[in-house]
């Protein structure tokens, strides 16, 4: 570390002023880095982009240099907490003017800008840690997957439970054959915690003096500004968020993820709550995410293994409680959870693999698997230290818990369960009907799913939410 | 006026492209008038000769243990004749030997129509007044009221011997659903509850089927329907409205608690409401539950859960619409086989939610079998079926349809089959207590609703806040004939609520 701060102390005597060398210059194949500290610029610094920057500081080997926001009100808390970081409105700005100080960024910002911002960056070389969902569509998941290799730089997804130790230790029930083999898988969410189903907001108002309302847009379609829709509400949109799944799913369904080692689904079913307006008329309210969905998945098991089915519910409604769960204990933290259903038992958890519980619960205590996987230091806390350390250590070197090659086909499969969302409510003229009839070609069907080929063979309008298109100049 | 407006709602021709057979049956073919018909009406002749005033003489006065009617007509008081009931009215009516005599509703509004189908009926606004004046012109009632009405209306009919067919769901509550039940037996009368599809054919080739053997011993159904297809999960509405002077806004409530009128909840919005209605199961569970009880060996449940999905009034802030039913729900019930043998388990779901697609249905094959959005699946040890009530069985995969030899037909078919529904209550009426077999005798169609509403329970258990919180949310247990929740004791408040001073059942 010495040596570190005195080769910028000299490098600063040298040039006369303080230039920040960033460790990948410093850095490279079979190279000891002389520090152990690294530079990071931080995208979306408000609200969770907040505390992570705050906890990347706390592994006391980050710097944080650079901070961007789009809305100066977000940023407010950092900019005071990291005074000497120097702080930008637009992220291509930032990185164009001082990519050779930056090692790493984060990025922190609404679900639409996660993949092109982490891109940028990628293709600059910094590693990135990007806040979950990974991506706004599929599409996204899959260039940002295969970036990382290429790039050869250190990913992890902001879904900080991977870290945890409640995942470790399902795997090692699981691998300890306690369970048999699972064949059904139910994860369920109370989110969204907020209405969902609803109009676009009609109240245009002025845009706030902080907000630079053309980036915050980025790659979305030009809209007007309208009240409330940021800092928070933009989740419940389908042109900036990703709804519950994108809110939660990355927390709940990384347990099971990780446990069965899922890759692509095969196939997915969707029904969602519907939403009426008046007596007989359906509400229709395409850019909103739906106020509650059911998804079913299909996961080809591995090596021999059954298939998976994979429920997803969202929006209060969950799963059937198992059989072997008393009727007054609680189901995962009762509003969140998984439950593994396997062929000589079943696993449950809460949020983020957090109280791993064999059912029924009392046999939780009644086993004893040995630890077989390492532990985190700081369990769900250390996921940013973790990164960090990565980071410093290079490309290839140390493990993490949501790599891109893990949190990449994770994240494609939550994205596939808003794919199925979209698609049940895409809706159509009935033919030969009054203007007010629709026909909705997406629903009571099975979409089946070409993973290498990211394409739905059986219903083709659904292939237009694999990808989107981005704004013109994004 | 669902039905009609549910016809209007997915456009007639659609609807009648998803499905095998017309849904409107020929109704006059069914009933011939028979030569007692014209014994009767000679019999009426005669008696306003000799009374010199037309004087009703119903069947009940010349009826009897053993006393062969000299007519065959069946004097028929309608109470709630608007929408439904005006469909009602009308079904009743195709069966020749049925009188429409009487018409009540609290809305004249409501009344129109059927008082222009049957101008000589007398019409009364309060159905007590009807039942107390006209006692010795009346044979039969048919209630048609909201909800939280059923009951009083059919229990005040029973009570004076007249025979009931009462629209589905049969009670507002559980309680009410038992005491029917129990006074069906009590009264000796004919009794039907208005889920005409259980007149239908599907149900008896289901139960064909499952006798047969076809898909082994049923362990699980899967039920799902549309409803509610208006708002739920909404506020309670507000503001003065002034009551319509074609309402009688104090007789509509009737049990129900006192609360300001409000267009939202009459003429037909109700349904959605605590108060008066029973949700998306009250509307649509007597209809698509009824293979389920029909065919398997079930009665009461033993255990409920459910969850909902929930309503928000802002960020982070959960709504607290009691008054509302919710936007959708998810019902598992278990059922204790009544031979002893196991467990049937059932589960319903609403507002747009669907169960899993069974394996065995291709994916590009339309779950329930047209796109209505409402269907059952029995899941049995040996196969599975699909059907809703107007569209199959089908066996699945569905190409076993082509495969298996099914059974013959061993369950005789009701004439004119789903409108047959109210012809066959009539012609039962006529027949006497006893004498005839009933698609919806309140001996079914009581347990059966009290399961359906043994769902609005869990649900309305599941939205309870206490002071520590959403304390329902769990296994609900079912000690049922004791009516009673055995570990969640505020669930019992859903049992049986209290009625407005001056009502009772």
């Amino acid at each position: 570390m010495t040596s570190r701060r005195d080769f910028i102390k000299k490098a600063g005597l040298v040039a006369g002023a303080v230039t920040i060398v960033p460790r990948y210059v410093l850095g490279g194949k079979g190279f000891v880095a002389p520090s152990d500290k690294i530079y990071v610029a931080g995208i979306g610094v408000g609200g969770k982009g907040e505390s992570d920057i705050a906890m990347f500081a706390k592994s006391g080997k980050a710097d944080i240099s650079f901070l961007c926001d789009v809305d100066d009100r977000r940023a407010a808390n950092t900019v005071k907490n990291f005074p000497k970081a120097k702080y930008y409105k637009d992220y291509r700005k930032m990185l164009d003017e001082n990519h050779k100080s930056i090692d790493a960024v984060s990025v922190s910002t609404p679900d639409h800008m996660h993949a092109i911002q982490a891109m940028a960056a990628m293709e600059l070389g910094k590693h990135v840690y990007v806040q979950k969902p990974l991506t706004h569509d599929i599409h996204e998941a899959r260039m940002l997957t295969e970036a990382a290799k290429k790039y050869k730089v250190v990913t992890q997804m902001g879904n900080q439970g991977a870290s945890g130790d409640g995942v470790r230790q399902m795997r090692e029930w699981y691998e300890a054959g306690l369970i048999g083999d699972v064949h059904t898988v139910y994860c369920w969410t109370n989110r969204p915690v907020w209405p969902q189903g609803i109009p676009w907001s009609d109240k245009k108002t002025e845009i706030p003096k902080e907000l630079d309302w053309n980036l915050w847009l980025g790659t979305a379609p030009a809209k007007d500004y309208v009240e409330k829709i940021v800092p928070f509400n933009w989740r419940g949109w389908w042109d900036y968020g990703t709804g519950a799944l994108g809110d939660m799913a990355c927390h709940i369904i990384e347990p099971p993820f990780r446990v069965l080692g899922l890759g692509y689904p095969t196939e997915v079913e969707c029904s969602v709550g519907s939403v009426y307006v008046d007596e007989f008329k359906r509400g229709y309210f395409p850019d909103s995410c739906p106020p509650s969905s059911h998804v079913i998945m299909t996961y080809t098991g591995k090596a021999g293994k059954p298939n998976v089915k994979f429920h997803w519910m969202d929006g209060g409604i969950q799963p059937e409680r198992p059989e072997e769960l008393g009727p007054n204990e609680m189901m995962g933290d009762g509003g969140n959870g998984v439950i593994m259903v396997g062929t000589k038992g079943k696993m449950m958890c809460s949020t983020y693999g957090i109280n791993p519980q064999l059912l029924p619960t009392s046999r939780t205590k009644e086993v004893s698997v040995p630890q077989t996987y390492k532990r985190v230091t700081g369990g769900a806390d250390g996921h940013y230290a973790q990164w960090v350390e990565a980071c410093i250590a290079g490309y290839g070197k140390s493990e993490l818990s949501s790599s891109f090659d893990l949190a990449g086909p994770l994240t494609e499969g939550l994205l596939m369960g808003n794919l199925a969302i979209r698609s049940y409510d895409i809706r159509k003229p009935r033919a030969g009907g009054r203007p007010d009839q629709f026909d909705y070609p997406g629903r009571f069907i099975k979409l089946l799913w070409d993973g290498p080929n990211m394409k739905i063979t059986n219903f083709d309008d659904a292939n237009q939410f694999v990808k989107r298109e981005y704004r013109t100049g994004w | 006026m669902v039905w009609t407006a549910y016809l209007q709602f997915i456009s007639k021709d659609y609807f009648k492209k998803l499905i095998s057979k017309p849904i409107i049956m020929p109704l006059q073919k069914l009933s011939v008038a028979k030569e007692n018909d014209l014994s009767r009406r000679k019999f009426i002749k005669q008696a306003v000769l000799a009374g010199s005033a037309f004087t009703i003489i119903p069947r009940f006065v010349l009826g009897g243990n053993g006393f062969i009617a000299p007519s065959d007509t069946l004097y028929v008081a309608g109470i709630g004749v608007g929408g439904k009931g005006t469909v009602d009215m009308m079904g009743i009516s195709k069966n020749p030997k049925s009188k429409i005599a009487f018409l009540c509703d609290v809305d004249d509004r409501q009344a129109v129509k059927s008082k222009e189908n049957f101008p000589s009926a007398k019409y009364y606004k309060d159905f007590r007044v009807m039942l107390d004046k006209e006692v010795k012109n009346i044979d039969a009632v048919s209630v048609s009221t909201a909800d939280h009405t059923h009951a009083v209306a059919a229990m005040a009919a029973m009570q004076r011997g007249k025979h009931v067919y009462v629209q589905k769901p049969l009670t507002h509550d559980i309680y009410e659903a038992r005491m029917l039940t129990e006074a069906a037996k009590k009264y000796k009368v004919v009794t039907q509850m208005g889920n005409q599809f259980a007149s239908a054919d599907y149900v008896r080739t289901t139960k064909e089927w499952v006798d047969a053997g076809l898909i082994g011993d049923v362990t699980n159904v899967l039920t799902w329907s549309n409803r509610p297809v208006w708002p739920q999960g909404v506020p309670a509405p507000s503001g003065q409205h002034e009551i319509p002077k074609e309402l009688d806004w104090d007789l509509w409530l009737g049990p129900a608690k006192e609360i300001e009128y409000n267009p939202a909840y009459h003429p037909f919005n109700w349904r959605g409401w605590w108060s008066f209605g029973t949700g998306a199961l009250g509307d649509m569970a007597c209809h698509i539950m009824d293979p389920a009880f029909r065919i398997l060996p079930i009665d009461y449940p033993s255990e409920v859960e459910c969850s909902t999905t929930t309503a928000w009034s802002d960020f982070f802030k959960v709504a607290d619409y009691k008054e509302s039913c919710p936007a959708s729900s998810i019902i598992h019930m278990k059922f204790p086989r009544t031979d002893g043998k196991g467990n049937i388990t059932l589960t319903w779901m609403d507002g747009g939610l669907l169960p899993k697609r069974p394996e065995e249905l291709l994916p590009d094959e339309v779950m329930g079998g047209g796109d209505l959005g409402n269907g059952y699946i029995f899941e049995g040890t040996k196969g599975k079926l699909m059907g809703n009530y107007n569209w199959g069985p089908v066996l699945l995969p569905t190409s076993r349809m082509k495969e298996v030899t099914f059974p013959k037909q061993s369950i005789s078919r009701i004439p004119g089959a789903e409108a047959g529904h109210y012809t066959e209550w009539v012609d039962a009426c006529i027949a006497g207590y006893g004498k005839k077999e009933l698609s919806s005798p309140f001996e079914y169609a009581g347990p059966f609703t009290e399961a359906v509403l043994m769902g609005n329970l869990a649900i309305r258990s599941y939205s309870m806040r206490t002071e520590n919180g959403f304390t329902g949310r769990k296994k609900l247990l079912w000690d049922a004939k004791n009516m009673k929740i055995t570990n969640f004791d505020e669930a019992n408040a859903f049992v049986k609520r209290e009625y407005r001073t001056g009502w009772s059942l």
